[in-house]
């Protein structure tokens, strides 16, 4: 059986009912209407990620399902899924985002761990070079947050 | 990066380390906020010392309108030595409301329990519970 997803942009997706299915957010609305042919909005992902969704969710389709929060964070990025997340930051973020709001948690492990990944060991100053992020702390600000974080600097 | 929400940038932070949490406090607004509800979910104290500057800090950040208090919900001793008075615990227990457990990873004594505190209205988990499990942390 087969679900048609719709991309913000409007794009008309077929995909196997078990790979839509990895998003919670797609199986419980599937839940909700029964079998019908009507494409399912999905107006806050564009075609271009909802394509990069899907490839994943078809990879990943025979994945045991774990609820082992302890499980899941301590499992490293494996190898299909590093070339996979070799994107632009741009994309990166995007799939991030529609992880997030189709409720696939691995794929927003996955995506969190990314960036995680990139962030390691930098200083604050070197992140927002990467993520070109603007610091809009003041320096009282700044102040504030190295005096009440004293105890923990020291160690 | 302007675009993630703040409940995102947490997800990636707890993926990293403690100390890589506590460099992002100084990003921008954004990410400080996300580092430090994250950072101090969880509060480990090792030495007597660390926790009088960690009371310091509490009080700092409590009389400039920040209360990081607010934020903690966990609470773990690695060590015999703090001795706290009970004034000065209950002090603690102000700043930090939402306290869900407090823990001495080391045996406890009835002295120490004696320090617990009537602020705390959300305890889930008293220490009581090591009583009998001497083997959890031994200090070197």
């Amino acid at each position: 059986m087969s679900v048609r997803l719709l991309s913000s942009d409007s794009e008309d997706f077929t995909v196997a009912k078990e790979v839509a299915e990895r998003s919670m957010l797609i199986k419980n609305m599937l839940e909700d209407v029964g079998d019908n042919d009507n494409p399912i909005p999905l107006p806050n992902v564009t075609a271009k990620i909802l394509r990069k969704v899907i490839e994943w969710c078809e990879h990943h389709l025979g994945d045991p399902v774990t609820n082992d929060e302890n499980e899941r964070r301590n499992t490293e990025i494996d190898e299909w899924d590093q070339k996979f997340m070799e994107v632009d930051q741009e994309t990166l973020f995007d799939i991030i985002l529609a992880a997030n709001y189709l409720d696939i948690k691995p794929l927003l492990d996955v995506g969190c761990k990314t960036v995680a990944n990139m962030i390691k060991g930098k200083t604050a100053e070197e992140i927002r070079k990467i993520f070109n992020i603007v610091n809009d702390l003041t320096p009282e600000e700044e102040a504030q947050i190295r005096k009440e974080n004293e105890w923990a600097e020291d160690r | 990066m302007g675009n993630l929400p703040t409940e995102i940038i947490q997800h990636i932070l707890s993926y990293t380390p403690r100390r890589q949490v506590l460099s992002c406090l100084y990003i921008n607004r954004q990410w400080s906020c996300a580092a430090r509800t994250l950072f101090y979910h969880w509060i480990d104290v090792y030495t007597p010392a660390q926790m009088d500057v960690f009371q310091l800090c509490l009080s700092y950040s409590n009389s400039h309108g920040s209360t990081i208090g607010d934020l903690v919900r966990h609470l773990r001793f690695h060590t015999y030595d703090i001795l706290i008075p009970q004034d000065e615990f209950d002090q603690l227990a102000i700043m930090t409301p939402n306290m869900l457990t407090c823990d001495f990873s080391v045996p406890v004594t009835d002295d120490h329990l004696n320090i617990f505190s009537k602020h705390w209205k959300h305890l889930t988990l008293l220490p009581r519970w090591h009583m009998d499990e001497t083997d959890l942390w031994v200090p070197t």
